[in-house]
Protein backbone atom coordinates (compact mmCIF):
# COMPACT_ATOMS: atom_id res chain seq x y z
CA UNK A 1 0.00 0.00 0.00
CA UNK A 2 1.71 3.22 -1.09
CA UNK A 3 1.11 6.64 0.39
CA UNK A 4 -1.33 8.10 -2.16
CA UNK A 5 -3.36 4.91 -1.85
CA UNK A 6 -3.45 5.19 1.95
CA UNK A 7 -4.44 8.81 1.68
CA UNK A 8 -7.28 7.90 -0.61
CA UNK A 9 -8.55 5.23 1.77
CA UNK A 10 -8.42 7.65 4.70
CA UNK A 11 -10.31 10.21 2.65
CA UNK A 12 -13.02 7.71 1.76
CA UNK A 13 -13.40 6.66 5.37
CA UNK A 14 -13.57 10.29 6.51
CA UNK A 15 -16.30 11.11 4.04
CA UNK A 16 -18.32 8.07 4.98
CA UNK A 17 -17.98 8.34 8.75
CA UNK A 18 -17.66 12.05 9.48
CA UNK A 19 -21.15 12.08 10.97
CA UNK A 20 -20.39 9.50 13.60
CA UNK A 21 -17.03 11.15 14.27
CA UNK A 22 -18.95 14.37 14.88
CA UNK A 23 -21.29 12.69 17.35
CA UNK A 24 -18.35 11.13 19.15
CA UNK A 25 -16.69 14.55 19.48
CA UNK A 26 -20.00 16.04 20.59
CA UNK A 27 -20.24 13.68 23.57
CA UNK A 28 -17.01 15.24 24.82
CA UNK A 29 -17.43 18.94 24.04
CA UNK A 30 -21.25 19.20 24.01
CA UNK A 31 -21.50 22.01 21.52
CA UNK A 32 -21.68 22.34 17.79
CA UNK A 33 -18.84 24.77 17.17
CA UNK A 34 -16.23 22.80 19.07
CA UNK A 35 -17.38 19.47 17.72
CA UNK A 36 -17.08 20.80 14.16
CA UNK A 37 -13.62 22.15 14.86
CA UNK A 38 -12.55 18.81 16.22
CA UNK A 39 -13.78 16.91 13.19
CA UNK A 40 -12.03 19.31 10.85
CA UNK A 41 -8.83 19.23 12.83
CA UNK A 42 -8.98 15.44 12.96
CA UNK A 43 -9.57 15.18 9.22
CA UNK A 44 -6.54 17.36 8.66
CA UNK A 45 -4.36 15.30 10.99
CA UNK A 46 -5.58 12.06 9.47
CA UNK A 47 -4.73 13.02 5.90
CA UNK A 48 -1.39 14.48 6.95
CA UNK A 49 -0.44 11.28 8.73
CA UNK A 50 -2.08 8.79 6.42
CA UNK A 51 1.36 7.57 5.41
CA UNK A 52 1.93 6.10 8.85
CA UNK A 53 -0.95 3.62 8.56
CA UNK A 54 0.19 0.06 8.34
CA UNK A 55 -3.05 -1.84 8.09
CA UNK A 56 -6.00 -0.47 6.16
CA UNK A 57 -8.45 -2.37 8.38
CA UNK A 58 -7.48 -0.08 11.20
CA UNK A 59 -8.31 3.19 9.50
CA UNK A 60 -11.70 3.49 11.18
CA UNK A 61 -10.25 2.64 14.58
CA UNK A 62 -7.46 5.09 14.03
CA UNK A 63 -9.82 7.92 13.08
CA UNK A 64 -11.82 7.42 16.27
CA UNK A 65 -8.67 7.60 18.29
CA UNK A 66 -7.66 10.86 16.61
CA UNK A 67 -11.07 12.37 17.33
CA UNK A 68 -10.95 11.33 20.99
CA UNK A 69 -7.43 12.68 21.43
CA UNK A 70 -8.30 15.93 19.70
CA UNK A 71 -11.38 16.35 21.88
CA UNK A 72 -9.38 15.79 25.04
CA UNK A 73 -6.73 18.18 23.88
CA UNK A 74 -9.34 20.88 23.42
CA UNK A 75 -10.90 20.20 26.80
CA UNK A 76 -7.49 20.33 28.39
CA UNK A 77 -6.73 23.70 26.79
CA UNK A 78 -10.09 25.02 27.92
CA UNK A 79 -9.52 23.85 31.44
CA UNK A 80 -6.12 25.47 31.42
CA UNK A 81 -7.56 28.78 30.24
CA UNK A 82 -10.26 28.73 32.90
CA UNK A 83 -8.07 27.56 35.70
CA UNK A 84 -5.78 30.51 35.99
CA UNK A 85 -6.43 31.21 39.62
CA UNK A 86 -9.42 29.13 40.53
CA UNK A 87 -10.39 25.71 39.34
CA UNK A 88 -13.70 25.23 37.57
CA UNK A 89 -16.15 22.76 39.02
CA UNK A 90 -16.38 21.24 35.63
CA UNK A 91 -15.89 22.50 32.09
CA UNK A 92 -19.35 21.92 30.81
CA UNK A 93 -20.68 24.02 27.98
CA UNK A 94 -24.39 24.58 28.18
CA UNK A 95 -25.10 26.17 24.83
CA UNK A 96 -26.50 23.08 23.18
CA UNK A 97 -27.26 21.05 26.24
CA UNK A 98 -30.80 20.00 25.55
CA UNK A 99 -29.64 16.38 25.64
CA UNK A 100 -30.21 15.55 29.28
CA UNK A 101 -29.48 11.93 28.84
CA UNK A 102 -26.19 12.59 27.07
CA UNK A 103 -25.16 14.62 30.07
CA UNK A 104 -25.60 11.42 32.02
CA UNK A 105 -22.39 10.27 30.33
CA UNK A 106 -20.52 12.97 32.26
CA UNK A 107 -20.29 10.61 35.15
CA UNK A 108 -17.92 8.45 33.12
CA UNK A 109 -14.23 9.12 32.63
CA UNK A 110 -12.76 9.51 29.15
CA UNK A 111 -12.16 5.84 28.50
CA UNK A 112 -15.46 4.72 29.91
CA UNK A 113 -17.34 7.24 27.85
CA UNK A 114 -15.59 6.23 24.64
CA UNK A 115 -16.26 2.59 25.45
CA UNK A 116 -20.00 3.13 25.96
CA UNK A 117 -20.42 5.34 22.90
CA UNK A 118 -18.51 3.06 20.58
CA UNK A 119 -19.89 -0.24 21.81
CA UNK A 120 -23.53 0.61 22.32
CA UNK A 121 -24.24 3.69 20.21
CA UNK A 122 -21.95 3.06 17.29
CA UNK A 123 -22.36 -0.71 17.55
CA UNK A 124 -18.68 -1.42 17.20
CA UNK A 125 -17.39 -4.88 17.93
CA UNK A 126 -15.84 -5.42 21.32
CA UNK A 127 -12.46 -6.08 19.72
CA UNK A 128 -12.65 -2.81 17.82
CA UNK A 129 -13.49 -0.88 20.98
CA UNK A 130 -10.50 -2.52 22.64
CA UNK A 131 -8.26 -1.45 19.76
CA UNK A 132 -9.44 2.14 19.95
CA UNK A 133 -8.90 2.26 23.69
CA UNK A 134 -5.58 0.45 23.34
CA UNK A 135 -6.66 -2.06 25.95
CA UNK A 136 -7.02 -5.82 25.85
CA UNK A 137 -10.40 -7.52 25.58
CA UNK A 138 -10.90 -8.35 29.22
CA UNK A 139 -9.92 -4.87 30.40
CA UNK A 140 -12.33 -3.40 27.86
CA UNK A 141 -15.09 -5.68 29.13
CA UNK A 142 -14.47 -4.57 32.67
CA UNK A 143 -14.41 -0.90 31.63
CA UNK A 144 -17.81 -1.41 29.98
CA UNK A 145 -19.12 -3.29 32.97
CA UNK A 146 -17.96 -0.60 35.35
CA UNK A 147 -19.41 2.14 33.12
CA UNK A 148 -22.81 0.51 32.94
CA UNK A 149 -22.78 0.16 36.67
CA UNK A 150 -21.97 3.81 37.03
CA UNK A 151 -24.81 4.68 34.71
CA UNK A 152 -26.98 2.43 36.83
CA UNK A 153 -28.05 0.53 33.80
CA UNK A 154 -28.80 -3.07 34.40
CA UNK A 155 -28.31 -5.40 31.51
CA UNK A 156 -28.55 -9.10 31.79
CA UNK A 157 -25.43 -11.15 31.46
CA UNK A 158 -26.58 -12.38 28.06
CA UNK A 159 -27.05 -8.94 26.64
CA UNK A 160 -23.68 -7.83 27.87
CA UNK A 161 -21.81 -10.66 26.18
CA UNK A 162 -23.68 -10.28 22.94
CA UNK A 163 -21.40 -9.69 19.96
CA UNK A 164 -22.79 -7.87 16.97
CA UNK B 1 -30.69 9.14 37.41
CA UNK B 2 -31.86 5.89 36.01
CA UNK B 3 -31.38 6.42 32.33
CA UNK B 4 -32.05 3.65 30.04
CA UNK B 5 -29.33 2.89 27.54
CA UNK B 6 -31.75 2.94 24.64
CA UNK B 7 -32.88 6.42 25.61
CA UNK B 8 -29.32 7.73 25.67
CA UNK B 9 -28.64 6.03 22.38
CA UNK B 10 -31.71 7.67 20.91
CA UNK B 11 -30.49 11.08 21.98
CA UNK B 12 -27.04 10.27 20.74
CA UNK B 13 -28.41 9.47 17.32
CA UNK B 14 -30.48 12.61 17.40
CA UNK B 15 -27.42 14.80 17.75
CA UNK B 16 -27.85 16.94 14.70
CA UNK B 17 -24.90 16.98 12.37
CA UNK B 18 -24.59 20.44 10.80
CA UNK B 19 -25.14 20.47 7.06
CA UNK B 20 -21.98 22.40 6.45
CA UNK B 21 -19.81 19.77 8.10
CA UNK B 22 -19.24 17.67 5.02
CA UNK B 23 -17.95 20.61 3.07
CA UNK B 24 -15.69 21.61 5.93
CA UNK B 25 -14.26 18.13 6.17
CA UNK B 26 -13.56 18.26 2.45
CA UNK B 27 -11.81 21.59 2.91
CA UNK B 28 -9.66 20.15 5.69
CA UNK B 29 -8.77 17.21 3.49
CA UNK B 30 -7.66 19.35 0.58
CA UNK B 31 -5.84 21.71 2.95
CA UNK B 32 -3.91 18.77 4.39
CA UNK B 33 -3.14 17.48 0.92
CA UNK B 34 -1.77 20.76 -0.32
CA UNK B 35 0.28 21.21 2.85
CA UNK B 36 1.68 17.73 2.32
CA UNK B 37 2.53 18.58 -1.26
CA UNK B 38 4.51 21.59 -0.14
CA UNK B 39 6.36 19.61 2.48
CA UNK B 40 7.08 16.70 0.22
CA UNK B 41 10.84 16.72 0.72
CA UNK B 42 11.12 16.80 4.49
CA UNK B 43 8.07 14.79 5.35
CA UNK B 44 6.15 14.15 8.50
CA UNK B 45 6.24 17.41 10.39
CA UNK B 46 3.40 18.33 12.67
CA UNK B 47 0.79 20.86 11.77
CA UNK B 48 1.54 23.48 14.36
CA UNK B 49 5.22 23.18 13.86
CA UNK B 50 7.41 26.22 13.63
CA UNK B 51 9.03 24.33 10.79
CA UNK B 52 6.10 25.16 8.60
CA UNK B 53 6.89 28.81 8.43
CA UNK B 54 10.53 28.06 7.81
CA UNK B 55 9.58 25.79 4.98
CA UNK B 56 7.46 28.44 3.44
CA UNK B 57 10.51 30.64 3.38
CA UNK B 58 12.40 27.96 1.60
CA UNK B 59 14.73 26.73 4.32
CA UNK B 60 14.35 23.16 3.15
CA UNK B 61 17.89 22.08 3.87
CA UNK B 62 17.74 23.28 7.45
CA UNK B 63 14.48 21.57 8.23
CA UNK B 64 15.47 18.32 6.63
CA UNK B 65 18.53 18.12 8.79
CA UNK B 66 16.83 19.24 11.95
CA UNK B 67 13.95 16.89 12.57
CA UNK B 68 14.42 16.98 16.26
CA UNK B 69 15.36 20.23 17.87
CA UNK B 70 15.67 21.04 21.50
CA UNK B 71 16.00 24.57 22.69
CA UNK B 72 16.82 25.97 26.04
CA UNK B 73 15.86 29.58 25.63
CA UNK B 74 16.92 32.13 28.17
CA UNK B 75 14.46 34.92 28.04
CA UNK B 76 16.37 38.00 28.98
CA UNK B 77 16.43 38.46 32.71
CA UNK B 78 15.15 42.07 32.85
CA UNK B 79 11.97 41.19 30.99
CA UNK B 80 11.16 38.18 33.15
CA UNK B 81 12.05 40.23 36.19
CA UNK B 82 9.63 42.97 35.30
CA UNK B 83 6.90 40.40 34.67
CA UNK B 84 7.18 38.56 37.94
CA UNK B 85 8.47 40.95 40.55
CA UNK B 86 6.25 41.31 43.55
CA UNK B 87 6.94 44.03 46.11
CA UNK B 88 7.25 42.61 49.61
CA UNK B 89 7.81 43.52 53.19
CA UNK B 90 10.62 41.57 54.79
CA UNK B 91 12.24 38.91 52.69
CA UNK B 92 11.43 39.12 49.02
CA UNK B 93 11.00 36.09 46.85
CA UNK B 94 10.56 36.48 43.15
CA UNK B 95 10.79 34.70 39.88
CA UNK B 96 13.70 36.44 38.19
CA UNK B 97 14.10 34.40 35.09
CA UNK B 98 12.73 31.41 33.33
CA UNK B 99 14.01 29.03 30.76
CA UNK B 100 11.95 27.09 28.30
CA UNK B 101 12.73 23.56 27.34
CA UNK B 102 11.06 23.11 24.02
CA UNK B 103 11.14 20.15 21.73
CA UNK B 104 9.02 19.14 18.82
CA UNK B 105 9.20 16.27 16.43
CA UNK B 106 6.31 14.92 14.37
CA UNK B 107 3.56 14.16 16.88
CA UNK B 108 5.73 14.59 19.95
CA UNK B 109 6.04 17.86 21.71
CA UNK B 110 7.32 19.20 25.00
CA UNK B 111 6.98 22.71 26.34
CA UNK B 112 8.44 22.99 29.80
CA UNK B 113 8.90 26.24 31.66
CA UNK B 114 11.61 26.24 34.28
CA UNK B 115 11.42 29.28 36.56
CA UNK B 116 14.37 30.53 38.53
CA UNK B 117 13.69 32.21 41.81
CA UNK B 118 15.70 34.58 43.93
CA UNK B 119 15.32 35.14 47.65
CA UNK B 120 16.49 38.51 48.95
CA UNK B 121 16.66 40.07 52.37
CA UNK B 122 15.14 43.47 53.05
CA UNK B 123 18.19 45.26 51.72
CA UNK B 124 17.94 43.50 48.37
CA UNK B 125 20.90 41.23 49.02
CA UNK B 126 20.42 37.71 47.79
CA UNK B 127 20.14 34.95 50.37
CA UNK B 128 22.00 32.56 48.15
CA UNK B 129 21.42 29.44 50.16
CA UNK B 130 17.66 29.91 50.17
CA UNK B 131 17.53 30.65 46.44
CA UNK B 132 19.64 27.66 45.69
CA UNK B 133 17.68 25.15 47.72
CA UNK B 134 14.44 26.16 46.01
CA UNK B 135 16.01 26.27 42.54
CA UNK B 136 17.59 22.86 43.07
CA UNK B 137 14.20 21.41 43.99
CA UNK B 138 12.58 23.00 40.96
CA UNK B 139 15.26 21.75 38.66
CA UNK B 140 15.20 18.22 40.02
CA UNK B 141 11.47 18.21 39.38
CA UNK B 142 11.64 19.61 35.84
CA UNK B 143 14.64 17.42 34.95
CA UNK B 144 12.59 14.41 35.86
CA UNK B 145 9.77 15.50 33.54
CA UNK B 146 12.19 16.23 30.70
CA UNK B 147 13.95 12.90 31.18
CA UNK B 148 10.64 11.03 31.09
CA UNK B 149 9.70 12.80 27.87
CA UNK B 150 13.06 12.12 26.24
CA UNK B 151 12.85 8.48 27.25
CA UNK B 152 9.43 8.26 25.56
CA UNK B 153 10.78 9.87 22.39
CA UNK B 154 13.62 7.38 22.32
CA UNK B 155 11.42 4.39 23.08
CA UNK B 156 8.99 5.22 20.29
CA UNK B 157 11.71 6.15 17.83
CA UNK B 158 10.07 9.57 17.59
CA UNK B 159 6.89 7.97 16.21
CA UNK B 160 4.80 8.37 19.33
CA UNK B 161 2.00 10.81 20.03
CA UNK B 162 2.57 12.84 23.12
CA UNK B 163 2.43 16.40 24.32
CA UNK B 164 3.92 17.45 27.63
CA UNK B 165 3.29 20.91 28.96
CA UNK B 166 4.55 22.39 32.19
CA UNK B 167 3.57 25.83 33.36
CA UNK B 168 3.69 27.53 36.74
CA UNK B 169 2.09 30.32 38.69
CA UNK B 170 2.76 32.08 41.96
CA UNK B 171 -0.21 30.86 43.95
CA UNK B 172 0.63 32.31 47.36
CA UNK B 173 2.74 35.31 48.22
CA UNK B 174 1.82 36.62 51.62
CA UNK B 175 3.88 37.82 54.56
CA UNK B 176 4.94 34.35 55.42
CA UNK B 177 4.86 32.06 52.41
CA UNK B 178 5.80 32.14 48.79
CA UNK B 179 4.40 29.21 46.81
CA UNK B 180 4.92 28.18 43.22
CA UNK B 181 2.32 25.94 41.66
CA UNK B 182 3.34 23.78 38.72
CA UNK B 183 0.75 22.43 36.30
CA UNK B 184 1.87 19.50 34.27
CA UNK B 185 -0.26 18.13 31.47
CA UNK B 186 0.61 15.02 29.52
CA UNK B 187 -1.51 14.15 26.53
CA UNK B 188 -1.12 10.69 25.05
CA UNK B 189 -4.04 8.34 24.48
CA UNK B 190 -5.79 10.44 27.13
CA UNK B 191 -4.88 13.60 28.92
CA UNK B 192 -3.46 13.54 32.38
CA UNK B 193 -2.89 16.46 34.61
CA UNK B 194 -0.69 16.56 37.67
CA UNK B 195 0.22 19.31 40.04
CA UNK B 196 3.16 20.16 42.23
CA UNK B 197 3.50 23.10 44.59
CA UNK B 198 6.69 24.28 46.25
CA UNK B 199 6.79 26.63 49.22
CA UNK B 200 9.40 28.76 50.80
CA UNK B 201 9.10 30.28 54.28
CA UNK B 202 10.02 33.93 54.04
CA UNK B 203 10.93 34.12 57.71
CA UNK B 204 13.40 31.27 57.67
CA UNK B 205 14.23 30.88 53.99
CA UNK B 206 13.47 27.16 54.28
CA UNK B 207 11.40 25.02 51.98
CA UNK B 208 8.14 24.15 53.63
CA UNK B 209 6.09 20.97 53.44
CA UNK B 210 2.67 20.40 54.94
CA UNK B 211 4.17 18.86 58.05
CA UNK B 212 6.12 22.05 58.76
CA UNK B 213 2.93 24.04 59.20
CA UNK B 214 2.10 22.05 62.31
CA UNK B 215 3.57 21.50 65.75
CA UNK B 216 6.22 18.80 65.83
CA UNK B 217 4.75 15.36 66.18
CA UNK B 218 1.15 16.55 65.88
CA UNK B 219 -1.25 14.38 63.89
CA UNK B 220 -2.40 16.64 61.09
CA UNK B 221 -3.17 13.84 58.66
CA UNK B 222 -6.25 12.52 60.47
CA UNK B 223 -8.18 15.78 61.03
CA UNK B 224 -7.49 17.01 57.49
CA UNK B 225 -8.37 13.67 55.89
CA UNK B 226 -11.57 13.34 57.88
CA UNK B 227 -12.61 16.83 56.91
CA UNK B 228 -11.96 16.10 53.23
CA UNK B 229 -14.05 12.94 53.44
CA UNK B 230 -16.91 14.91 54.94
CA UNK B 231 -16.65 17.49 52.18
CA UNK B 232 -16.61 14.77 49.51
CA UNK B 233 -19.71 13.22 51.03
CA UNK B 234 -21.60 16.50 51.25
CA UNK B 235 -20.68 17.47 47.71
CA UNK B 236 -21.84 14.13 46.33
CA UNK B 237 -25.11 14.35 48.23
CA UNK B 238 -25.78 17.86 46.99
CA UNK B 239 -24.73 17.36 43.41
CA UNK B 240 -25.25 14.09 41.60
CA UNK B 241 -22.73 14.93 38.92
CA UNK B 242 -19.91 14.92 41.43
CA UNK B 243 -18.12 11.70 42.15
CA UNK B 244 -15.28 11.04 44.53
CA UNK B 245 -13.84 7.65 45.25
CA UNK B 246 -14.98 7.29 48.80
CA UNK B 247 -17.19 4.23 48.94
CA UNK B 248 -16.42 2.76 45.57
CA UNK B 249 -16.62 -0.99 45.22
CA UNK B 250 -13.03 -0.93 44.04
CA UNK B 251 -11.61 -0.68 47.53
CA UNK B 252 -8.07 0.25 46.49
CA UNK B 253 -9.29 3.42 44.75
CA UNK B 254 -10.98 4.80 47.80
CA UNK B 255 -9.60 7.86 49.44
CA UNK B 256 -8.42 6.98 52.91
CA UNK B 257 -6.10 9.70 53.99
CA UNK B 258 -3.84 12.40 52.58
CA UNK B 259 -0.21 11.52 52.06
CA UNK B 260 2.52 13.46 53.82
CA UNK B 261 3.61 15.09 50.58
CA UNK B 262 0.13 16.03 49.36
CA UNK B 263 0.03 19.32 47.45
CA UNK B 264 -1.41 22.33 49.21
CA UNK B 265 -1.37 26.08 49.26
CA UNK B 266 -2.64 28.90 51.41
CA UNK B 267 -5.34 30.88 49.66
CA UNK B 268 -6.18 34.56 49.84
CA UNK B 269 -8.34 34.11 52.91
CA UNK B 270 -5.43 32.39 54.68
CA UNK B 271 -7.08 29.00 54.50
CA UNK B 272 -5.25 25.78 53.84
CA UNK B 273 -6.24 24.26 50.49
CA UNK B 274 -5.38 20.65 49.68
CA UNK B 275 -4.99 19.81 45.99
CA UNK B 276 -5.32 16.39 44.36
CA UNK B 277 -4.13 15.34 40.92
CA UNK B 278 -6.53 14.19 38.29
CA UNK B 279 -7.56 10.57 38.98
CA UNK B 280 -6.10 10.70 42.47
CA UNK B 281 -9.37 10.82 44.38
CA UNK B 282 -11.99 11.10 41.65
CA UNK B 283 -12.77 10.02 38.09
CA UNK B 284 -10.94 11.88 35.35
CA UNK B 285 -13.82 14.13 34.37
CA UNK B 286 -13.62 15.81 37.79
CA UNK B 287 -10.17 17.08 36.83
CA UNK B 288 -7.82 18.44 39.46
CA UNK B 289 -9.82 18.80 42.67
CA UNK B 290 -9.12 20.86 45.75
CA UNK B 291 -10.57 21.24 49.23
CA UNK B 292 -10.43 24.26 51.47
CA UNK B 293 -9.88 23.13 55.03
CA UNK B 294 -11.70 25.22 57.66
CA UNK B 295 -9.06 26.60 59.97
CA UNK B 296 -10.80 25.35 63.13
CA UNK B 297 -10.07 21.78 62.01
CA UNK B 298 -6.33 22.31 62.45
CA UNK B 299 -6.34 25.26 64.81
CA UNK B 300 -5.04 23.39 67.89
CA UNK B 301 -1.94 22.13 66.08
CA UNK B 302 -1.04 24.75 63.51
CA UNK B 303 2.09 26.82 64.11
CA UNK B 304 1.63 30.52 64.45
CA UNK B 305 1.76 32.73 61.41
CA UNK B 306 0.84 30.31 58.64
CA UNK B 307 -2.94 30.41 58.60
CA UNK B 308 -3.37 33.92 59.94
CA UNK B 309 -2.16 37.29 58.93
Amino acid sequence: MNSPKKQQLVEQELLSSYESLYRLAFTYVKNETDAMDIVQESAYKAIKNAGSIKNKDFIRTWLCRIVINTSLELLRQRQHEFSQGSLPDDGREDEYCDFDTIDALDILNEKERAAIVLRYFEDRKLQEVADILEENLSTTKSILYRSLKKLKIKLTEGEFCYES
Amino acid sequence: MNHNLEQIKQDYQNIKVPDSLRQQVETSISQAKSDLERERIPKGLGRNSIFRSWLAKGCLAVAAAALLLTFLINISAPIAYAMEQIPMIGAVVKVVNFRIYWSQDKQMEANIKVPEIRVEDEGGKEIAEASQSMNDKIQAYTDEIIAAYEADVKASGGEGTQAVDLDYEVVTDNDRLFSLWFHQTVVMAGANQSEKIYHIDKKTGNMVTLKDLFEDGADYITPISENIKEQMKTQMEEDESKVYWLDDEVEEWNFKEISEDVDFYINESDKLVVVFDEYEVAPGYMGVVSFEIPTEVVEPIVKEGYLTE
